[in-house]
């Protein structure tokens, strides 16, 4: 089935054409809502919540970029308004608790999975972890966010300066990447 | 998104590993999304299940609640609460002794007399004796009773029953027993006691024999025989099914057969799924309306609850299953693809499935006596139900009969089924019960027709049933 057929389909509410969209992105889509929920329940609900607001507002799409980009931008404005609606982003968060997140030093992988990054990743704490969704993977602006988490921009830059640098610690300790010598490529996966 | 981003290779790779990484929701997950999408189907369920909750109500109200007009007629009469006139006379007034007087009436010489042997008396043939208005006229000859509301004999006499004895009762008439006489009766002229009696003796006799020569025996009318009739049943099944389809050797009728996903196992898939019949439940009430004395067309609602168990395999991974699907226009054909632990041929231990089927159907039929009689009967019946699965959650065999998904998408939602039964009948009383065994196939394939396996179900029940006459 093409996307045009599904995207067609949906309009109709037509329910093999809504499955079929829901199969063909859910997987990615909740991977986005597990990297900002608490635990995959939570993802899962997120991920509901946001498919219902994707076909209910199918009509409103036009067709200005991919409908795949269409799809994320509304998921995660869900997860943001779901992290608003249960005040976890704006738990406090400091350099001392940061350092004491504990890492499990006995996996040390061979290659590096999208698993383990996603995995350290959700070990940030709430806050550093949303600003660093968003603005490293989700592509959006400080400015973007500042308005989208009801924060300062310079806030949101901090935020994302110390989660970077938390989430280089926990990959370096668990040994998922590793600090390189030279200034090149200071970034590979231990073999 | 319009910042000016300065990817580093650390950006980068989180960047990249983060959009790789999927997870495969749970199925509950799309279960939610398609019930707030549509809404539609729980009005409907709303809908059949108060449908059927007011059938079940009528149907019971009909069924447990007595017939008022028998009712009415078996009601016991107060003799005295009837009148309260009577319990204050009687302690003023002499009470006469009218019962022996009526001897006469009865060839047998045996007279119900009080109103309790009234009640006792379980009164059969009823006849209503009319006029008897004139019985008061002695009385009031004598110029004693007339204003009296106690001795107005017409307005409290308003049947006779002949008492299964061939005596006569008086029913719903306080006063035949009790008939107050005041002092002020005693006829002038007469002195003794003898005179008095032979009086009252002859104008007893009088009034007999006007009885006998002006009472008319009403036969009551009978109840016109009603043509409807309201059944409810209950019948245990064993459910069952029968695959067709799917596999290669039906290649004709499915267009699976040019793509890698198609099918290496030849044969029915019945061969190649290891199922077995359970035990269901069909729960209905239906109208029938007598056309002859012989046949008659019904119609109603029928919950049914069908299932049959497989035999699978569960793995600790899941494993990728495909269901390819039939074209409607016969080329470009599409798939499903989904991931399942459950597997058909193999796996980490064994599984027993169970596919639940709960439909809504509205049979309508035609019913036909073959012989008996009033009492006991012996009947056909078929019927032809469209039905309403109202859920869609069982395992679907994926098309190379490898593994067990499950896709609500690929269900029929309405379908037909076909009944045929054959059934005793036995009158008892206003009732009418009934028993026999019946055979449920449905015509058309659980599953759309995209999907290239077949699945029609089957069950085989006892249908026990209980009917009443109705309107």
């Amino acid at each position: 089935m093409t996307e045009e057929a599904i995207f067609q389909g949906c309009l109709k509410n037509d329910a093999a054409a809504q499955r079929e969209l829901y199969n063909r992105y859910s997987p990615k889509m909740l991977a986005v809502c597990y990297r900002f929920g608490h635990n995959r329940e939570d993802a899962e609900d997120m991920l509901q919540e946001g498919f219902i607001k994707v076909f209910s507002q199918l009509h409103t799409f036009q067709n200005k970029g991919a409908f795949e980009g269409w799809i994320r931008k509304i998921i995660v404005h869900t997860c943001i308004n779901n992290l608003k609606k249960n005040k976890r982003f704006n738990e406090s968060v400091d350099l001392v608790y940061a350092s004491a997140i504990q890492t499990r030093e006995e996996s040390v992988p061979s290659i590096v999975q999208a698993k383990q990054i996603v995995e350290c990743i959700r070990m940030l704490p709430i806050g550093y972890r949303t600003v660093l969704n968003l603005y490293a993977i989700e592509g959006y602006s400080h400015k973007e966010i500042s308005e989208m988490l009801d924060i300062e921009e310079s806030t949101s830059r901090s935020q994302y300066t110390r989660a970077k640098q938390m989430l280089e610690d926990i990959l370096l300790r668990k040994r998922i990447i590793q600090k390189p010598k030279e200034k090149t490529a200071w970034l590979t996966a231990v073999r | 998104m319009d910042r000016n981003f300065t990817n580093d290779e650390f950006e980068e790779l989180i960047k990249q590993k983060a959009d790789q990484y999927k997870l495969y929701p749970s199925e509950k997950v799309w279960k939610r999304i398609y019930s707030s999408l549509h809404t539609g189907r729980r009005w409907f369920i709303t809908g059949m299940a108060l449908l059927i909750t007011g059938i079940l109500f009528i149907a019971g109200k009909e069924l447990l609640v007595p017939d008022k007009h028998l009712a009415s007629i078996k009601k016991p009469i107060d003799t005295s609460t009837a009148n309260p006139a009577v319990e204050t006379e009687k302690n003023s007034v002499a009470q006469f002794p009218i019962a022996p007087n009526f001897s006469t009436f009865n060839p047998d010489n045996n007279v119900q007399k009080t109103a309790g042997d009234d009640e006792k008396s379980g009164v059969t043939n009823p006849i209503i004796i009319s006029n008897i208005l004139a019985i008061d006229d002695p009385l009031n000859a004598n110029g004693t009773t007339g204003d009296n509301p106690s001795t107005n004999i017409p307005g409290k006499m308003n049947a006779l029953k002949n008492s299964p004895d061939n005596s006569l009762v008086f029913e719903n008439f306080p006063l035949v027993n009790n008939v107050v006489v005041s002092g002020d009766v005693v006829k002038p002229g007469l002195t003794t006691d003898a005179e008095l009696n032979q009086s009252i003796a002859k104008e007893e006799s009088t009034k007999i024999s006007w009885l006998q020569e002006s009472a008319s025996y009403a036969i009551p009318k009978q109840p016109r025989k009603s043509r409807f009739q309201l059944q409810e049943y209950l019948s245990p099944t064993a459910s069952f099914r029968t695959l067709s389809g799917g596999g290669n050797y039906d290649v004709p009728k499915s267009n699976v057969q040019n793509i890698p996903i198609a099918s290496t196992h030849l044969g029915s898939p019945n061969d190649y799924v290891d199922h077995k019949p359970a035990a269901g439940v069909e729960l209905g009430a239906t109208i029938a309306y007598r056309l002859t004395r012989n046949i008659a067309i019904k119609t109603g609602l029928q919950l049914n609850y069908s299932r049959y168990t497989i035999e699978a395999y569960s793995s600790y991974r899941p494993q990728p299953a495909t269901i390819t699907l039939n074209s409607v226009y016969g080329y470009s054909p599409n798939s499903i693809t989904s991931y399942t632990n459950v597997q058909n041929f193999g796996g980490n231990s064994t599984e027993t499935l169970q596919n639940q089927y709960f439909d809504l159907s509205a049979p309508v039929g035609l019913e036909i006596k073959v012989l008996g009689n009033e009492k006991l009967q012996f009947n056909i019946a078929a019927t032809i139900e469209p039905t309403y699965l109202l859920n869609r959650n069982s395992y679907l065999l994926a098309t190379d009969y490898s593994n067990y998904i499950k896709d609500p998408t690929l269900f029929r939602r309405w379908n037909f089924n076909g009944g045929i039964e054959a059934f005793v009948s036995y009158k008892l009383g206003q009732f009418r019960l009934q028993a026999g065994p019946q055979f449920r196939y449905q015509l058309l394939s659980t599953f759309v027709g995209a999907y290239p396996i077949k699945e029609n179900l089957k069950e085989y029940g006892l249908k026990i049933g209980l009917s009443k006459s109705i309107w």
